[in-house]
């Protein structure tokens, strides 16, 4: 008996401290539905064979749209092509992305090639100057400059965020057409409540970014634009603050929202894909979230959701979309095989390309534009933008007016305050303070 | 002897001041900085500024509160609970054996997988929710991670969990060093299992409370990967420990001198708080 429960408890040991070993693969060669064939394309792939091929490292994220198969097959068409490069998949894990490369970046062992490096470029010095030859591929007006440096590629457009409903939760409430003006969605989220609908959903817990993401970007970010279309170069310079009656008023529509018991009650305890989940399964009828959801919607065929731009105090005014950026370390010793690999993947050859956008919904920023046949929740969001203003999304902008780093990270955490009941006013002068704060931190002083 | 002794002692030497003091001196000069953790980035001179700033950072006044109110709740439940299973278990039966393992095995699990299984267990929509509504207490139904007072004691009930069954090893062999001619006196003397818990083991095992104590309130002074993983912090900042806001401090924002001022006030008062407590039950310890 004595030696069965040791023998128990030992694989017990083993077994806990093996499930904590598991590693995501590198090497994955499942092929992916999406995979793509290696191009002939128009880089001359060297015949000759090289003794030690170029080792590259690539930090990737991975979500329901970009899976880990869809990296490897971009990896693999490259290195058909460029036999003589082996890219290996660093995954960046954690709820911050910017967060993971700076920690990465203080213990000195940046990738070679990043995804998502915007918060990188405001750091002097970080990011490697990208060659002309490269950026001339892309849409004019793409290319932000830092410190007067081009650092990073504009790897591709997202339109950022809309609001999902459940058609039959608006039909079941007598709601017959989507809102468009503020007064408009109370009366519809109102009339959802009183059918015992609960009308709004968003995340929390440790997906901190999920849950102002979608108010932020609709709501937050249009009205802060009709005010002043100047607010980050205002912020610099002193003219602005973070406490003012704009925000602040957003802020407590938001906050009234959540009080008067309009979100769904675990929201703030759901992760970001539980919440997904949730909104799909029917817990509530809307979810202010991102662009990616509209192809994962078509994808999995869930006819029963539509999407809608979300009006504002001022009706709806306008839409923020952001580049996707990708970049080269500076302190990489492969420069030229990372930009090669990059022009490879955004600009030489379509299919992959074409299999990166499609993936997450996202539209091409390359001189030739890239298209693909889109589903109808998406192409409605697409058709919901016509006749509105493309404007800037103030946490996301980049160049000299970039907010510093480490900064939007703080105002998600402080919106989750605030969403729980935090007074708002003080909350935003902790911003203020904050963004001097990291203002001279990021200027190295 | 005396060189070949120090050849033997040197590789652990180095690797444990490289590893351990070096880091601990860097960091005490660089809360004195504002550096920014780039080595690109001068280093700067700020005298005592990050101390002074330190009292006005209203998100590291509430970590304290929030860790010393782990602190508190931990070290009571986890040692008052360990105690009480030791007693429970500080004799030979068939079963013995198999209590102490299943309570010491929350121990062995790793933090990050125990926060995930709780995470799910515990979410709005997690079993005890269901459980809840599957028996008609709808009303009983609670949001234990998505309100920061609740987390709290989510986060404390979970940590006691997991740190019981290790607090419960030390009291089985602090009991187990009790003579029993001291308990047979006890009896001879008329004492009732009350009078010998109270006159014989508890004097006795003072030195066992003294150490569990102390692990517990250290253990949780920098509590970091349950909070990490169960509420990020949140919400909003709801739940931030002290060593969290290190944390996000040095590598959310970057601000790595003043971070490492916290790591310094935290230091010392893991030191303080250590001196205190040895000097505190070395008073009641007694001689078999």
């Amino acid at each position: 008996m004595k030696k069965w429960l040791s023998v128990m408890a030992c694989s017990l040991v083993a077994f806990t401290i093996l499930a904590g070993c598991g590693s995501n693969s590198n090497k994955n060669s499942s092929a992916s539905p999406e995979a793509v064939s290696s191009s002939p394309a128009t880089s001359a792939a060297s015949e000759a064979p090289k003794a030690d091929p170029v080792k590259i490292k690539w930090a990737i994220f991975e979500t329901d749209n970009f899976t880990d198969a869809l990296w490897q097959s971009i990896i693999d068409s490259f290195e058909k092509e460029y036999p003589d490069i082996q890219v290996e998949k660093v995954l960046m894990t954690g709820d911050s992305r910017p967060q993971f490369l700076k920690t990465l970046l203080a213990a000195g062992s940046l990738p070679d090639i990043m995804l998502d490096p915007a918060e990188l470029a405001k750091i002097k010095d970080v990011l490697a100057p990208v060659p002309d030859d490269l950026l001339a591929n892309f849409e004019d007006g793409s290319v932000p400059v830092f410190n007067n440096q081009k650092v990073l590629v504009p790897a591709s457009k997202q339109l950022r965020s809309a609001t999902y409903y459940n058609k039959k939760m608006f039909a079941d409430a007598g709601i017959t057409d989507v809102p468009k003006t503020w007064d408009e969605f109370l009366a519809a989220c109102e009339k959802l409540k009183a059918k015992g609908i609960t009308p709004l959903i968003t995340a929390g817990a440790s997906d901190v970014w999920a849950t102002s993401f979608g108010y932020w970007v609709n709501v937050v970010n249009p009205e802060v634009e009709v005010w002043n279309a100047n607010f980050n170069a205002d912020l610099k310079s002193g003219a602005a603050k973070w406490n003012n009656p704009v925000i602040t008023d957003a802020l407590q529509k938001w906050q009234d929202l959540y009080k008067n018991g309009y979100f769904d009650k675990g929201s703030l305890s759901y992760s970001y894909s539980q919440a997904s989940a949730e909104f799909q399964k029917g817990r509530a009828a809307m979810m202010m979230d991102g662009s990616w959801v509209a192809p994962s919607l078509d994808k999995g065929n869930l006819t029963d959701f539509g999407v809608f731009q979300q009006p504002t105090k001022d009706g709806i005014t306008s839409y923020s979309a952001a580049f996707n950026y990708m970049a080269v370390s500076n302190s990489s010793k492969n420069k030229d095989a990372a930009f090669k690999f990059l022009k490879y993947f955004l600009v030489d050859n379509k299919d992959v390309y074409l299999s990166y956008i499609k993936a997450d919904g996202l539209l091409s920023s390359t001189k030739e534009p890239v298209t693909y046949e889109m589903g109808p929740v998406q192409t409605q969001f697409v058709d919901s933008l016509k006749g509105l203003k493309l404007v800037d999304e103030i946490t996301k902008l980049p160049g000299d007016n970039a907010l510093p780093t480490g900064m939007e990270d703080f105002t998600q955490k402080s919106l989750q305050s605030i969403l729980a009941g935090a007074p708002i006013s003080k909350e935003l002068d902790t911003w203020d303070d904050q963004y001097k704060k990291l203002s001279a931190a990021t200027a190295g002083n | 002897m005396g060189k070949r002794s120090i050849l033997f002692a040197l590789p652990a030497f180095i690797i444990y001041s490289a590893l351990l003091i070096v880091p601990i001196l860097l960091a005490f000069m660089l809360s004195f900085t504002s550096w920014t953790g780039y080595a690109a980035n001068p280093i700067h001179y700020v005298g005592i500024a990050n101390f002074i700033d330190l009292w006005k950072d209203e998100k590291f006044l509430h970590s304290i509160w929030v860790t010393l109110r782990l602190v508190l709740v931990v070290t009571l439940g986890s040692n008052a609970l360990g105690l009480i299973f030791a007693l429970l278990l500080n004799k030979s039966g068939k079963l013995t054996n198999v209590f102490r393992s299943v309570f010491f095995v929350p121990f062995v699990f790793s933090t990050v997988a125990v926060s995930f299984i709780w995470s799910s267990i515990i979410s709005y929509t997690g079993v005890i929710n269901y459980l809840l509504g599957v028996v008609g207490l709808e009303t009983w139904q609670t949001d234990f991670i998505g309100n920061a007072n609740h987390a709290i004691w989510s986060i404390s009930i979970i940590e006691i969990w997991k740190t019981v069954g290790f607090n419960m090893v030390i009291y089985l062999a602090a009991l187990q060093t009790v003579p029993a001619e001291l308990y047979e006196a006890c009896t001879i003397d008329g004492g009732n299992a009350r009078n010998k818990f109270r006159h014989v083991t508890l004097p006795m095992i003072v030195p066992g409370i003294s150490i569990s104590v102390l692990m517990s309130v250290i253990n949780e002074m920098k509590q970091f990967d349950l909070v990490k993983v169960i509420t990020d912090g949140g919400p909003g900042s709801g739940t931030e420990t002290i060593a969290y806001h290190i944390i996000s401090q040095a590598f959310g924002y970057n601000l790595l001198g003043y971070s490492s001022a916290i790591a310094l006030v935290l230091f010392v008062a893991v030191v303080l708080v250590s001196i205190a407590h040895l000097s505190i039950t070395r008073r009641f310890e007694v001689e078999s």
